[in-house]
């Protein structure tokens, strides 16, 4: 008991005084970042609202442009020229530092949503859907419409 | 002669060790014996663990062992005591609301994981204490055993179509910025920041989005993530989660947010970082004084090798 006690005050010192500090690689979540050529803060995009899907296992952030952000959050069911918005979609993993929470593994999809004026005087849409980070663009256009309904259906978040 | 001399002078040295031994045996911090006001309630498995490895410094119901008596130990012992009741006390569970009953239990599981609890020193003297691989196992499967996850509840959405009407109403401006009990100001611009990451909460049914300002975000595109640099600042919102029938989780009602500002002089204090909390759209400063931020630190601590920050930041 005698030697424990002894070694438990050194043990003390060692604890406290080393704690194997993580590399910003082990910290920065890699497979979950964005590619390069989106030029994200340029853009300018801002956070709309962001959900889950159990079924996928995935989970989203929807980002806008100051424009986009207004207009969601006025809510008038209206699209109207030079909207942006990005919908980012991740697969989901268990997040190592909390057991009870789930966090953004590998970049599943990206889609760019870009509202502009047409002749004609209507709004025209242009979406494109890219795969995973490496940002490949998909040559299905099969969901097209119905994506482009379904993200302007998105409520934004409450962000008082 | 020489030799003799040097005996001589061992037999003071210990001696006065000795002596000394003796006489700090009569400093002694009160350990105090309050009544149980109500002890937690969990499966007769669970308890057995809670009981062996946490409840003599958790508890009202301490045993204290021969050598816990004998200073230099003694202090060491009566400190973990008074510092783990007011952490955490499972022998006045009624003194929590259920909510955070719930949340304690997840923290405390997760200071474990995290190899922070039980405390190293304490657990090296005290083998019993040790939490194996298969307690750790029990613990988690209880904690997932107790996830609810109501479908479509109507409670929750009401809370937000209020919050909704409310904030476009007013637009929620502020006169004064709310400021918590430290001195630590909301910062309405967070809006403006980009995510670092989204995280869903199982544990407390709860969805959140933690932001960066333009320090951190450069930070994690140059790889200073540790340390962060200074006036780094994140805000993490949180939401209710709405579930529907097809698995879809939406945000609800806004539920919280805290703020994180990296300092290390100005904050040397509170481990370099200014921390707050505000609950509710009106912004409610958390706590009842400065000392809230003992609880912050506290749930932090088991991050110190990555700055105190749990999210693991993807980059733009």
């Amino acid at each position: 008991m005698k030697m424990r006690l002894i070694t438990l005050l050194f043990l003390s010192i060692t604890i406290s005084s080393c704690s194997s500090k993580k590399s910003p690689d082990e910290i920065i979540n890699k497979n979950a970042s964005l590619p390069e050529a989106l030029n994200w803060e340029k853009a300018g995009y801002k956070v709309i609202t962001s959900y889950i899907d159990k079924k996928d296992s995935t989970m989203s952030i929807l980002y806008g442009n100051d424009l986009a952000r207004k207009t969601f959050i006025a809510s008038e069911n209206k699209i109207i020229p030079n909207e942006m918005l990005a919908l980012v979609t991740w697969k989901q993993k268990a997040d190592e530092n909390w057991f009870g929470a789930n966090i953004p593994g590998s970049v599943k999809t990206i889609e760019l949503i870009k509202t502009s004026d047409s002749k004609n005087g209507a709004t025209s849409i242009a979406y494109n859907l890219y795969q995973g980070k490496e940002f490949t663009p998909s040559k299905d256009t099969i969901n097209n419409q119905v994506r482009i309904k379904y993200i302007f259906s998105q409520q934004p978040s409450v962000m008082p | 002669m020489k030799k003799s001399k040097k005996a001589a002078k061992w037999k003071i040295g210990v001696s006065v060790l000795l002596v000394l031994f003796l006489i700090v045996q009569f400093i002694r911090p009160e350990i105090t014996h309050p009544p149980v006001t109500r002890d937690i309630e969990v499966p007769a498995e669970v308890k057995a663990i809670l009981v062996r490895t946490c409840y003599d410094c958790h508890s009202n119901q301490i045993q204290l062992r021969w050598f816990d008596k004998i200073a230099p130990m003694y202090w060491g012992v009566a400190q973990h005591i008074k510092e783990g009741r007011e952490g955490l006390n499972f022998s006045e569970w009624d003194k929590l609301d259920p909510a955070s009953r719930k949340a304690k239990l997840w923290e405390a599981v997760n200071q474990v994981i995290a190899g922070a609890m039980p405390l190293k020193d304490y657990e090296f003297v005290h083998r019993s204490a040790k939490i194996s691989s298969g307690d750790l196992k029990v613990l988690k499967q209880y904690l997932n055993s107790m996830v609810v996850k109501p479908l479509e509840d109507t409670a929750k959405i009401n809370a937000l179509n209020k919050q909704y009407t409310q904030s476009q109403s007013t637009a929620m401006k502020f006169e004064n910025l709310p400021r918590a009990l430290n001195g630590v100001e909301f910062i309405p611009d967070y809006k403006n920041w980009l995510p670092i990451s989204p995280s869903e909460r199982f544990d407390n049914g709860t969805m959140r989005v933690i932001l960066g300002n333009d320090i951190a975000i450069k930070a994690i595109q140059d790889k200073q993530v540790n340390p962060w640099p200074k006036g780094t600042t994140f805000a993490k919102v949180a939401w209710d989660q709405l579930e529907d029938k097809e698995g879809h989780i939406r945000t609800g009602a806004f539920k919280q947010i805290e703020i994180m500002i990296k300092d290390e002089e100005k904050y040397r204090s509170t481990k370099g970082w200014g921390w707050a909390r505000f609950k509710t759209p009106k912004m409610i400063p958390y706590g009842k004084d400065a000392m809230f931020t003992n609880e912050c630190i506290n749930c932090h601590l088991p991050q110190a090798n990555q700055d105190l920050v749990f999210s693991s930041p993807f980059k733009h």
